[in-house]
C-alpha cells in the first residue's frame, strides 16, 4: 500500500515539477491516504531540521548550496511549503518506491508550529533553532507555548543547533542531555548598549527571575547577557563569527552580500552546521562566497532617476519588520517610504493591529524621510501609529486605493523609495513593476 | 504626575507601551508635567506616589510571578483604590485583581476566579470600542468584551492599545484623571476609528 501511495505521489510531483509547480501537493495526497506515511521512510545520513521566527527559508536554502557545492545528494523543502505538507512532499522526493533514501542529505525548514507534528514520525539528526520571538499571537499565540510545544517533541538523540545570542532559544539548552552546538556573533559596529526595541520577549532569567544584563545587543532580544546570579549566561561558543564587512569565523572569511545581522546569523549558523557535520572546510567557505542566492524580501528597481526598493515587511512579526525599518534608516539620501497592507494576515481574518505598537516605527522619525505613504483599508491606523511614535503627520499622504497604489507612490517619491509592504502589496508591486519593465 | 507602567518589560505582549504614549503626548499637549515610571520584578514599588498605574498582559507563567511581586503590595493597592487613583489594566492581567487564578491566590479586589482554558480570539466593537481579544483565561463574573469598574479602576480583556484605537475613551479618561478638560488634537485618531468600522464593522451588529 504504501509503494502505491508513494508511487501516485511521485507521479503527482513529476506533473507538477514538469509544469513548473513548486508544490506541496504530493505529501498532502501521501499523508491523506496515508496519515502516518512519514513512518514509512528511511532517513539518509544527514538530515537537517530548520526552525526559528526568522531566516529558516535562508538557512536551509544556504546548506541546500553548501552540501550541493560539496558534492552531496541533497534534497530540501525550499520549493514547497514549511508544513507538514511541504515536509513530506520534499521527503517523497528524497526517497525510492520501496521507502530507501536516494540522497545523502535532507535539509528541512519547518514552521515552528508544524515540528511537533514532524518530529512525531522523525528524529533529525541535527536541529537548528535561530531565533525565537513574539509571531503572529493571533495565529500561534505567544512565544511560551511556541517555546513548550518544540521543547516536548526534542528527542535526545538529536544534535541541537542554537543560536547562543538569544536567550530564548539557549532556553532550549536547559535540562537536556542532548549534544549541543552554540554559534553566535561578537560585539560589532551595528551591536547597541541599549535595546533598539522597547519590547523585549525575555528579559528576566528563566531560572531565578532577576533581570538579565546585557553587554550588548546585537538586533532585537539577541545580544550578549548574563544572569546576575550566574543562573543564565549566554552559552560559551563553539563557532564564534566577528561581523565587520565580512563575515570571519575560525580564521576563514566569508563575503556577505549585506551587512545586515540578520544575515550574518544566518551563514554562521550554515557554516557552524556544515563543520560539524564534517563537511570540507575549504568547500563550506568557497561555497558561501559563491553563493548567489535570490533574497526574496528585497527587490530593487529604478524610479526616474533614484532608486525604489521594495522590502517584504512582515505583519505581527516585529523582529522581521524591524528589519525592514533598520535597513530603510542605515541607507543614505533623501527617502520617500511607503507603507501598506490590505490584510492583517495572509491565514485568517481576524484584525488585531496591537502588534504595529511592538514594531520599532519611531525609527522612521528621521530627517532625510521626506514622505511618508500609507497605503490600503489600513492607512489612517498606520497613521496613528507613526503619529504616536512622534513622526511628523505634516509628512504623510494617503493611499486607501491600493491597487493604484504604485503610481501614486511613482507620482509621489521624493528621492529614493523604499517600499515596506506585506505579502499582498508586495507580489502585487512585483507584478506591476514586472508589467512596466521597471524589475 | 507620575504615571507607573509596571512590569513593562514583563507583561508587555501586545504593544501596550502605546497607551504610556499617547498619554504621555496628551498631557505634554497640554503642557501638564508628567513622569512615566518604569517599574518591574526588582523595584520596588511605592503606591501612594503614583497617579496612575498601567499594567498590560503577559505569558501565563509571567503573569503568576508578576502576582507573586504584586501581592506583596496587596494592601497598598486596595487602599490605591479605595482613595479613587487610577489604574488601567490591558488583557489577562485583569485576572490578577479577582480572588484566585486557578489554585493561586490573587489580589482579591474584585470577587471573581479566573479558570485557565483553551484560546479564545476575538475582534471587538462593543459599547464604541474597538479591539482585540486573545486569552485564555475564563472569568467567573466578567465577559472578555466587559470593561471591569470599580471607583477609577478600569479593566478590560482587551489587549493592547486600547487608548489610541479609541479616541472618546481617551478622552474620558484623560479627563478624568486629570480633573480638567483638556485639549485634544485627535483628528487622525478619529478617521482611523471611523475608517475601521467604515471599513470592517458598517455591517455587523453590536
Amino acid at each position: 500500500m504504501n509503494r502505491l501511495i508513494i508511487i501516485i505521489s511521485k507521479l503527482a510531483y513529476f506533473v507538477l515539477h514538469k509544469l513548473g509547480r513548486g508544490t506541496s501537493f504530493p505529501g498532502k495526497i501521501a499523508l491523506k491516504l496515508n496519515k502516518n506515511i512519514l513512518n514509512y521512510f528511511e532517513m539518509p545520513r544527514t538530515t537537517i531540521f530548520v526552525t526559528g521566527t526568522t531566516g529558516k527559508t535562508s538557512v536551509a536554502g544556504t546548506l541546500y548550496e553548501i552540501y550541493k557545492y560539496s558534492g552531496y545528494k541533497v534534497v530540501s523543502n525550499l520549493k514547497g511549503s514549511n508544513l507538514i505538507d511541504g515536509v513530506t512532499t520534499a521527503i517523497i522526493e528524497a526517497s525510492k518506491i520501496n521507502g530507501k533514501t536516494k540522497v545523502d542529505v535532507l535539509v528541512i525548514e519547518v514552521d515552528e508550529r508544524y515540528v511537533k507534528k514532524v518530529f512525531k514520525f522523525i528524529t533529525p539528526k541535527y536541529f537548528i533553532i535561530n531565533n525565537l520571538s513574539r509571531d503572529q499571537l493571533a495565529r500561534n499565540g505567544h512565544f511560551e507555548l511556541v517555546f513548550k510545544e518544540i521543547d516536548k517533541s526534542i528527542d535526545e538523540k538529536t544534535h541541537l543547533i542554537l543560536n547562543a545570542d538569544d536567550p530564548l532559544v539557549t532556553k532550549f539548552g536547559l535540562n537536556k542531555k542532548n549534544k549541543i552546538t552554540y554559534y553566535g556573533l561578537k560585539e560589532n559596529k551595528y551591536s547597541t548598549k541599549k535595546n533598539r526595541i522597547d519590547t523585549l520577549d525575555l528579559a528576566y532569567c528563566p531560572k531565578c527571575h532577576k533581570k538579565l544584563i546585557f553587554d550588548y545587543f546585537n538586533y532585537g532580544n539577541l545580544g550578549y547577557y548574563h544572569c546576575p546570579n550566574n543562573d543564565y549566561n549566554r552559552p560559551s561558543c563553539d563557532f564564534e563569527g566577528i561581523l565587520t564587512k565580512v563575515l570571519k569565523v575560525e580564521n576563514e572569511t566569508i563575503k556577505l552580500n549585506n551587512t545586515a545581522l540578520y544575515s550574518a546569523y544566518n551563514i554562521l549558523v550554515c557554516y557552524t552546521t556544515a563543520r560539524v557535520d564534517n563537511v570540507d572546510k575549504d568547500k563550506i567557505v568557497k561555497s558561501l562566497n559563491n553563493l548567489s542566492l535570490k533574497v526574496k524580501r528585497l527587490n530593487e528597481f529604478k524610479v526616474k532617476n533614484n532608486k525604489g526598493t521594495l522590502l517584504l515587511s512582515k505583519n505581527e512579526t516585529p523582529l522581521s519588520y524591524n528589519q525592514s525599518l533598520e535597513y530603510v534608516s542605515r541607507e543614505k539620501g533623501t527617502k520617500t517610504v511607503a507603507i501598506g497592507f490590505t490584510r492583517v494576515s495572509g491565514r485568517y481574518d481576524l484584525k488585531d493591529l496591537s502588534w504595529l505598537y511592538d514594531i520599532n516605527f519611531e525609527l522612521l522619525n528621521d530627517k532625510s524621510i521626506e514622505k511618508i505613504i500609507l497605503i490600503g483599508p489600513f492607512a489612517y491606523d498606520l497613521a496613528v501609529r507613526l503619529k504616536t511614535g512622534n513622526v511628523d503627520p505634516k509628512k504623510f499622504l494617503y493611499c486607501l486605493d491600493y491597487k493604484n497604489s504604485l503610481d501614486y507612490c511613482l507620482k509621489h517619491t521624493k528621492g529614493d523609495l523604499y517600499c515596506l509592504l506585506y505579502f499582498d502589496l508586495n507580489y502585487l508591486y512585483i507584478d506591476q513593476l514586472k508589467e512596466r519593465g521597471l524589475l | 504626575m507620575k504615571i507607573a507602567y509596571l512590569y513593562y518589560d514583563f507583561l508587555n505582549l501586545y504593544g501596550e507601551s502605546g497607551n504610556i504614549k499617547i498619554i504621555s503626548n496628551i498631557l505634554k499637549y497640554n503642557k501638564i508635567k508628567h513622569e512615566v515610571l518604569y517599574l518591574s520584578l526588582d523595584d520596588k514599588l511605592e503606591f501612594d506616589k503614583y497617579d496612575l498605574v498601567y499594567i498590560g498582559s503577559g505569558t501565563e507563567d509571567n503573569l503568576l510571578i508578576a502576582l507573586k511581586h504584586l501581592s506583596k503590595y496587596k494592601n497598598d493597592i486596595k487602599k490605591y483604590i479605595d482613595d479613587n487613583k487610577f489604574v488601567l489594566v490591558t488583557g489577562n492581567s485583569i485576572d490578577m485583581f479577582g480572588k484566585k487564578i486557578e489554585d493561586n491566590k490573587a489580589l482579591n479586589i474584585f470577587d471573581y476566579e479566573v479558570t485557565k482554558g483553551s484560546r479564545k480570539m476575538e475582534e471587538v466593537y462593543h459599547n464604541n470600542i474597538l479591539g482585540f481579544i486573545n486569552n485564555n483565561s475564563y472569568n467567573s463574573e466578567y465577559n472578555d468584551i466587559d470593561i471591569i469598574r470599580k471607583n477609577n479602576f478600569y479593566g478590560t480583556y482587551i489587549l493592547g492599545p486600547i487608548l489610541v484605537r479609541n479616541p472618546e475613551f481617551v478622552k474620558l479618561f484623560l479627563n478624568n484623571l486629570t480633573n480638567k478638560k483638556l485639549k485634544y488634537d485627535l483628528k487622525l485618531e478619529t478617521k482611523a476609528y471611523n475608517q475601521f468600522i467604515k471599513n470592517f464593522k458598517e455591517n455587523v451588529n453590536e
